[in-house]
């Protein structure tokens, strides 16, 4: 096992001027080299802010990482503990996008649309490494061909705007990818494309990580996605991980009554029966139950559910769950 | 023009050969130099209590003609019959107040449910605004039918005064359906009503519709680009690409004998979990051409796999199946094909019985 | 593993979130009410409309606030400079209820000028709701009492002095933002009737009506502002009496302010009428006439108030600016531009620094009118932080 990444209890909180919001209120997990984690959950579940947190990519004036750990373990050297880096420091510059990578949902917005595919490109490679221009240009050119960009050495001088969404989002994975990068970290980045596109980013971005060995964290809110890429997942409601488990036990055995209730939700072709939707909508920031989070829309709900956050039992050595309703079947968790 | 007379009976809806080319124009004089050809020439039919699924990627048109059903575009040639108790009327060639009282019967229901609803009117006179325009009841009356559509679609009257910044989107969707009901319609259609919803909400959307249109006798046009929604939903399904309609089938058969390379390709981009590993499966190649300048011949043949001589030049016309009058595709080589389904009828057996 | 089931259909939905209340304990607040809190929390913002409202009762009760009255003028007190209220006697130090002491002219002699000296003997006290010079307040109720005066009618109070005929200064300036302020309003309302009325027309119907419009607006837009309005002001006959030259100051002004509203508002059309409410409303059948009534115009109402906003400083610059050439409002009406027009000269300002008190007054109603649009503009958007 070759662990990569290792968050632990991570808090990140919004201060604004209505109050304070928990984005993520503990998040733990493992991420190895190779492997798929997924983030699933709805809007508003922190599946987003925590991959920014990693990332360091949150204005600390607005965002604060108020508990937790997030260990970064870079191949032959000690660990970096990511929540103690500045967060516009020279090491954190040296592992984002070199070491850690991240492809976002909309690629017309992260590609400034000034400058020509490849000037993006080669920034990036030449910011994190020694080269000249001219083996830039060439290793540009190379990750263009690699993520299936037709011509790529007459692409490499044409604007966003010239590029397709599919092709845009091609060329953004080709710039995360630009660096070899350990850990790619993708926030949804097919919901804003055609299905036949989704399934070539898909494809292709599974394809990239077989061959480099990287890790991969697709954050997602279709579970279809997930059932496809991942190897593990965790599920998200009001930034706390309500299930942690194994893909198939995901899908086959759900544990958590919200991750029965998105799976019961979701319309799979073939099924043939009616769905049973979870009650309610999601809350507010400022509508935040006390006790378990999903409590008010749960259909096991106990009082103890409404008075007290349940801990993480674990069940299985891969897998944990965040509800009461597992108390008695096993001891609680550490 | 010449006028078209209704052919299929029993349609409450029926649509033929609908064109809708929306100029491009420039320069100084504004004069047109090319056309977008949303929609090139679709016929189908819709009959009563039916949901019929049209989908297709962005682009495809789909959207173009539920908006062409609803007259908020006027189609630049084509005939779109609904039939009302009076008799057949052409929609796509009525004036304006011609049209009026045919707008009683044909509502639409939009994706985004924060720009579908006036964020400066309350709820109740949101859902009253169709009754209004329409001077149906008195202000009582028009209230109580409000209050009443408010229950009915899971909201509750004490929801009437609230604003729709206060509403969830889920519940914004709830009063977006009230007040496309209120006036009673027989026709909905339906524009990607749940894509902008999160998956939890958008089942309780789903099942309102079709608790509806069981209760009402509605039918339903359900634009949607997501398969298993439509799957879900749908009796019939249309798949549509560049202005064209490709295939139409029952739901049923369009995933488990599919008959276009097209249809194929749209199943097989499906995300989907096989157990223990990764699925090997082909990928469609390259983008969706410009439907300014849409391919000669079949539009799909740039991207076809199968692609023959033929397929370039001529363009196929969409055909019942000599086995199966209930499908129709339109391609040159739909006796040679063998396509992959996306699952067989032993496997969807498998999947019932798991289920249950 | 006990499979559990869960799910309720969608009418237990409700009934569930009703019975635990889970909507209801959430502070819901209406569009306006987040408007008059975003408001609210711009400092400068509020500290400017309070200052407008001031100066706008201020004038529009002037006969009341005024000591004198617009053309009531002392042959002897010519350019006499601002007198001093005083509660203390210089001399002794002791303290009276407020007083002032009396000018003297006096010829020196060797420049020619008429200077002035405070008569220390005499102490007149200031007395509030005097009576003195009658007027009529809003153009109606005639009366006589005064804020604040003179107790003696011969002895007069000039407290930002006076000018070349002795009229007192203060007085006329609050005369004077009668006309100067008034034309900010009137000439934004024509401005927001005519360009919200032909901007919707151009963004709805499109067309041969908007190239038309479109153009004359960009016709209009490439002169320089004020030699335009010059040449249009120039133009309004002399022999008209004051009434009509200021009417026609007014259409003046509104003629170029149109245009920029009327871009905004086809722009906002443009977008709006795009928006899927608009279409929902369409596609039932409403009426132009329906649609722009229910659905555009209350969602532009807070955009075309803010810029309307921002357009009464503009016209009151404006109006400003012709009268001090001249060719603006004429006497015997009064504007602030046409009393700075005495200090148009280097060496009245020199001299008579006083004179350009007026020139405050107007920075202090375009600031204020700045910063008031600027709270408006947070406040139409209630969402944003």
């Amino acid at each position: 096992m070759d662990i990569v990444l290792e968050v632990n209890n991570l808090k990140t909180y919004f201060y604004i001027e209505q109050g304070v919001v928990r984005a993520v209120d503990g998040v733990s997990f493992t991420l190895e080299a190779g492997k798929t984690l997924g983030i699933v959950g709805e809007s508003g579940c922190g599946k987003s802010v925590t991959s920014r947190t990693i990332m360091r990519l949150l204005s600390p004036s607005l965002a604060r990482i108020v508990d937790g750990s997030i260990k970064y373990y870079p191949a032959g050297s000690p660990p970096i503990e990511l929540t103690q880096v500045d967060p516009y420091g020279d090491q954190i510059r040296d592992i984002r996008g070199n070491e850690i990578a991240m492809i976002f949902q909309e690629p017309m917005t992260s590609l400034n649309p000034v400058y020509t595919i490849g000037q993006q490109i080669m920034e990036a490679i030449l910011l994190h490494q020694d080269v000249s221009k001219e083996v830039a240009r060439a290793r540009a050119i190379e990750v263009l061909r690699l993520v299936g960009i037709p011509l790529p050495d007459q692409r490499v001088d044409q604007y966003p705007h010239e590029f397709s969404g599919g092709m845009r989002q091609r060329a953004m994975i080709a710039m995360a990818l630009s660096c070899n990068p350990r850990i790619l970290i993708a926030d949804e980045p097919t919901t804003a494309l055609d299905v036949t596109i989704e399934a070539q980013i898909l494809e292709l971005i599974q394809q990239i990580q077989h061959d480099n060995d990287m890790a991969l964290i697709m954050i997602t809110h279709d579970l279809n996605v997930i059932g496809e890429v991942a190897d593990h997942v965790i599920v998200m409601y009001l930034g706390q991980v309500v299930e942690s488990a194994p893909v198939d036990d995901i899908f086959d055995e759900p544990k958590h009554p919200y991750t029965q209730g998105l799976l019961n939700s979701l319309p799979m072709i073939g099924r043939g029966e009616r769905l049973e939707p979870i009650t309610g909508s999601v809350p507010g920031p400022h509508e935040r139950p006390r006790g378990c989070p999903f409590a008010p829309r749960c259909p096991h709900v106990m009082d103890r559910c409404r008075a007290e956050n349940p801990p993480s039992f674990t069940l299985s050595p891969a897998s944990e769950v965040a509800c009461w309703l597992y108390a008695e079947e096993i001891e609680v968790g550490p | 023009m010449t006028p078209v007379e209704a052919v299929d009976a029993g349609a409450i809806l029926e649509i033929r050969d609908l064109r809708l080319h929306f100029p491009i124009k420039a320069g100084l004089l504004k004069k047109t130099v090319a056309y977008v050809k949303a929609v090139d020439g679709v016929s189908f039919s819709v009959y009563p209590g039916e949901t019929v699924g049209l989908v297709g990627e962005s682009g495809s048109g789909k959207t173009t003609i539920g908006r062409c059903i609803v007259r908020l575009y006027k189609p630049t040639t084509g005939y779109i019959g609904f039939r009302t108790s009076e008799g057949v009327s052409d929609i796509a060639n009525l004036d304006k107040r011609e049209l009026q009282p045919i707008r009683r019967d044909i509502q639409m229901l939009f994706q985004d449910p924060n720009s579908s609803l006036n964020a400066r009117m309350r709820v109740g006179d949101i859902i009253a605004e169709p009754l209004e325009i329409h001077a149906i009841g008195t202000a009582d009356e028009r209230r109580s039918r409000v209050e009443d559509l408010l229950e009915h679609v899971g909201l509750g009257a004490e929801m009437y005064n609230r604003y729709p910044h206060q509403l969830s989107g889920g519940q914004r969707q709830r009063v977006g359906v009230a007040r496309a009901l209120s006036i009673e319609p027989r026709l909905v259609i339906c524009d990607e009503p749940v894509s902008a919803l999160d998956v939890s909400v958008q089942a309780q959307v789903l099942n309102l519709l079709a608790d509806l249109q069981e209760e009402l006798g509605l039918t339903y046009v359900f634009i949607a680009h997501d398969l298993s929604v439509v799957e879900y939903i749908s009796d019939r399904v249309m798949v549509m690409y560049l202005g064209k309609l490709m295939e139409t089938a029952p739901t049923r058969k369009i995933f488990e004998r599919p008959a276009h390379p097209y249809t194929e390709a749209l199943l097989n981009s499906i995300p989907k979990r096989v157990r223990g590993g990764h699925r090997k499966r082909f990928v469609l190649t390259g983008d969706i051409p410009s439907p300014v300048n849409p391919p000669s011949g079949c539009v799909f043949h740039t991207r076809c796999q199968y692609a023959k001589d033929i397929c370039k030049t001529e363009s196929p016309p969409l055909m019942p199946l000599p086995d199966d009058p209930d499908t129709s595709v339109a391609c040159h080589l739909v006796d040679e094909l063998s396509l992959s389904p996306y699952y067989t009828s032993e496997e969807r057996a498998g999947m019932e019985t798991n289920r249950a | 593993m006990n499979r559990l089931t869960g799910g309720f259909g969608l009418f237990g939905a409700r009934k569930k979130n009703v019975e635990l209340g889970v909507q209801d304990e959430y502070q819901l607040l209406t569009v306006r009410q987040l408007m008059i809190r975003k408001f609210l929390r711009n400092r400068m913002a509020l500290l400017s409309f309070i200052a407008l409202v001031i100066i706008y009762l201020v004038t529009l009760f002037a006969g009341f606030f005024a000591p004198y009255t617009a053309r009531d003028a002392d042959s002897k007190l010519t350019y006499s400079p601002p007198m001093t209220i005083r509660l203390q006697d210089p001399e002794t130090g002791h303290f009276h209820p407020p007083f002032f002491y009396p000018l003297r002219g006096k010829r020196n002699m060797e420049t020619f000028q008429l200077e002035y000296v405070e008569e220390r003997e005499k102490r007149i006290p200031v007395q509030f709701f005097v009576k003195g010079e009658p007027y009529k307040a809003l153009g109606i109720i005639a009366w006589d009492v005064h804020l604040f005066g003179s107790s003696d009618p011969a002895e007069r109070l000039h407290i930002m002095g006076s000018d070349v005929r002795g009229r007192d200064l203060f007085s006329r300036i609050i005369y004077g933002g009668q006309v100067s302020l008034s034309v900010g309003i009137f000439g934004v309302l024509i401005t927001i009737a005519v360009g919200s009325v032909i901007g919707t027309l151009s963004g709805y119907y499109g067309g041969v009506f908007d190239n038309v419009v479109q153009r004359v607006i960009e016709t209009i837009r490439s002169f320089p502002q004020l030699p335009l309005w010059m040449a249009l002001a120039a133009a309004i006959p002399p022999q008209w009496p004051p009434e009509w030259v200021y009417a026609g100051i007014v259409v003046v002004l509104a003629f170029i302010n149109w245009t920029g509203l009327s871009r905004e508002v086809r722009g906002l059309v443009l977008s709006l009428k795009e928006r899927d409410y608009v279409h929902a409303a369409e596609a039932s059948g409403a009426s132009t006439a329906r649609i722009v009534r229910k659905h555009l115009i209350p969602n532009m109402a807070s955009h075309i108030i803010v810029t309307a906003t921002l357009a009464v400083p503009v016209t009151i610059l404006g109006e400003s600016a012709l009268s001090f050439l001249g060719i603006g409002v004429r006497p015997p009406m009064v504007s602030w531009g046409l009393l700075l027009n005495d200090a148009i000269k280097i060496q009245n300002i020199v001299l008579y620094p006083w004179t350009l008190f007026p020139g405050a007054f107007i920075l202090v109603a375009v600031i204020a009118y700045n910063f008031l649009g600027d709270g408006l503009r947070d406040m139409v958007d209630p969402f944003s932080r």
